[in-house]
């Protein structure tokens, strides 16, 4: 069968047995090496905060994945598929062209819901980071309500060093809870030029790239989202044996650590859309 | 470390006292079953029942059985990459564990029967050119490659390696070249799945086994292929639907299972179809012209025309028509109850061409002859056995086997 075994003698069937088989061992060991490579590069290139979040949306059951457009009551049930990356979004792009006059945005916006305050003026990324427009064309971000009472005080944070480079929904800075690191996601991309270590409601100034938040939710829609949020809240904290419950009202405690108990980690993990 | 820090997120899973106790008796099993293959590696085959005429027994029996079974892995990638039928997808990481445990189980016990494992490279070395095996060996050792490659995606979606961005990455890499080892997978698992039916198709020794060829090979061949097609759905089916019952949890929609059970049904009816054909050709062609009428076979109460008609009617046409009917695949209880028939069916013609034909006497000197394995024989199957549910119970603990599940838990 094999060329140094004694007395073999090239045949065509050789030649196809041998050869199919080198060709499966090539593809795949062409398979590992390629993907070695491509990953070696990806880590040099700085893609890999954004594998991490397609990573992360993937995992994120689809109560997490609600399209903007099922909040604004455009659709009964979606299902988002961009990774709340709207701009990217044909269907995102359709609606908004086709009713441009119809605003999501107008109309009465709750100041609270369950509690939990909301200004107009912001844009809320999904895990739960703000944005606010600045004069000079920054952007300040800060943790929203709900948020800073999953957090709680904070053991630590970590934050960017100033000029650096953040990605979109990439790590914008981790703070220290209880032994658990919370990666708090970046809502846009952008360079970091001022950091607030002392109180008040916001984490980082940053000079965006792009000066378009469409991407984030904004107006009305922010409230609705709140409330899914809330409800998502209550169904991680209700136990399993409990099954379904349909609570009609309440507010969001200050210490939702204490009211988690145990499950607080396992909470904030999904709340924060960590991967 | 936490322990709980290394389970899937969003999911529940029992305490780990709780698994340790479901653990415990099935390393018992293996640890019992190991020392039974280090006697047989130690003192040889003399602790088995097999002698130079009853060459295969229990090993090679299980060896084809998983390696069919273990059909549902190379199936599923092919109809998730290659067909698109992306509904599937529910069951793919489930089905490549499976598929991974089979193989390598039936590596393990072709290790202990043939002997000498140190020696495995001889088969790569010096190949017998005039033996299926040959093929055989090169596409197992290739295929149980591939399952390595795409189970390792799968535990580098541990959550405590999702962390580490360089694992994070590779993970993802590889998972875009699934396709490609999905189609590499399919291909081997064709060669591999018929060469072991053209083992038994080709002896001409054994009338009970010989066909005539198809092609370049026997008519066993291609029986085996549909066969393991038909049976490979049904035992993720059937596995899914265990690991449902033990755990409590709804783990898959009901809509995939109907699937699989629909296209197990399909492939099933179209293997009948050709076995019945393959069945009446050797009755009444192959075998009388070897000498031996087919009814001859069939004389022995152990042996006797029961076995054929269990193997075409009742496991095959029954559990095939049941998974046909939709109104029937949808009760849960028909679903599953005709995969376990069709598993069955499957198994039982696996024993009928390694057992039966080895026990009908050919030559006029040879007398039918019993086998019943030795205890160590029992023992090293059942420490595959052991060596499958620990390792699937791992799998399901620690990594994300069932991407549905999540979704079903918290509706």
């Amino acid at each position: 069968m094999l060329p140094w075994v004694y007395e073999f003698r090239w045949e065509p069937w050789h030649l196809v047995f041998l050869g199919a088989f080198m060709v499966v061992g090539s593809i795949l060991l062409l398979t590992l090496f390629r993907a070695f490579l491509r990953s070696t590069k990806d880590l040099r290139t700085g893609r890999a905060a954004n594998m991490q979040w397609e990573a992360a949306f993937e995992s994120l059951p689809e109560r997490a994945r609600t399209c903007r457009h099922e909040f604004s009551g455009e659709f009964s049930h979606r299902v988002c598929v961009n990774r709340f990356q709207c701009d990217q979004c044909a269907t995102h792009k359709n609606l908004t062209e086709a009713a441009p006059g119809r605003s999501r945005r107008t109309g009465l916006i709750p100041l609270s819901v369950a509690g939990i305050p909301i200004r107009p003026d912001r844009y809320h990324h999904r895990g739960h980071t703000w944005v606010h427009r600045e004069a000079g064309g920054t952007l300040k971000i800060g943790i929203d309500e709900l948020g800073k009472r999953l957090v709680g005080r904070p053991d630590a944070v970590e934050y960017p060093t100033v000029g650096k480079h953040l990605m979109a929904n990439g790590t914008a800075w981790s703070v220290r809870k209880d032994g658990q690191w919370i990666k708090m996601l970046s809502p846009v991309e952008g360079e970091v030029v001022g950091i607030n270590t002392g109180e008040g409601n916001w984490v980082l100034r940053v000079r965006p790239t792009r000066n378009d938040l469409s991407h984030l939710l904004h107006g009305k829609e922010v409230s609705v989202w709140m409330m899914s949020e809330v409800e998502r809240l209550q169904q991680l904290l209700t136990a399993p044996e409990v099954g379904v419950t349909l609570p009609d009202g309440g507010l969001v405690v200050d210490d939702l650590a204490q009211a988690a108990g145990s499950k607080i980690r396992e909470v904030r993990d999904e709340m924060f859309l960590a991967p | 470390m936490d322990e709980t820090l290394l389970l899937p997120r969003g999911v529940h899973r029992a305490p780990f006292s709780r698994f340790a106790l479901w653990i415990f008796p099935w390393v018992m099993l293996l640890g019992w079953g190991l020392y039974g293959a280090v006697r047989c590696l130690l003192w040889g085959l003399n602790e088995t029942n097999m002698d130079n005429r009853f060459a295969f027994g229990l090993w090679i029996y299980l060896d084809l059985t998983i390696i069919a079974f273990g059909a549902g892995a190379f199936f599923t990638g092919f109809l998730v990459y290659i067909m698109k039928r992306s509904e599937l997808k529910a069951v793919l990481n489930s089905a490549v564990v499976l598929g991974l445990l089979c193989y390598s189980g039936a590596v393990a016990v072709l290790m202990v029967d043939v002997g000498q494992p140190l020696r495995t490279w001889f088969t790569f070395w010096h190949p017998n050119t005039h033996s299926m095996l040959a093929e055989v060996t090169f596409c197992l050792t290739c295929y149980l490659t591939v399952l390595l490659i795409e189970y390792a995606p799968l535990v580098l979606k541990n959550r405590q390696f999702r962390k580490i961005p360089r694992y994070l990455v590779f993970e993802f890499e590889l998972h875009k070249f699934m396709p490609v080892l999905a189609a590499v997978g399919a291909f081997l698992s064709f060669f591999h799945q018929g060469s072991l039916g053209g083992l038994y198709g080709v002896m001409r020794g054994r009338p009970f086994a010989f066909r005539e060829d198809l092609f370049l090979w026997p008519s066993t061949f291609f029986l085996f292929i549909l066969s393991a097609l038909a049976a490979g759905p049904s035992f993720v089916l059937v596995t899914t639907r265990l690991v449902e019952v033990i755990t409590r949890k709804r783990l898959v929609k009901l809509e995939v299972l109907n699937t699989l059970g629909k296209i197990s049904g399909i492939l099933l009816i179209v293997y009948l179809f050709f076995k019945s054909i393959d069945t009446l050709v050797w009755i009444n062609s192959t075998s009388p012209a070897s000498g031996f009428p087919a009814f001859e076979y069939y004389e022995r109460k152990e042996f006797g025309t029961w076995i054929l008609f269990g193997e075409i009617f009742l496991f095959g046409l029954v559990p095939g028509l049941i998974l046909l009917n939709k109104k029937l695949r949808d009760n849960t209880t028909w679903l599953v109850g005709s995969a376990i028939l069709v598993l069955a069916g499957v198994a039982l013609n696996r024993f009928v061409l390694t057992i039966q034909t080895l026990a009908l006497p050919t030559m006029v000197f040879d007398q039918f002859l019993s086998y019943l394995p030795s205890w160590q024989e029992i023992a090293t199957f059942t420490a595959v056995i052991a060596f499958g549910v620990i390792g699937y119970s791992l799998s399901y603990r620690y990594l994300p086997l069932f991407p549905q599940e999540r979704d079903l838990l918290q509706s």
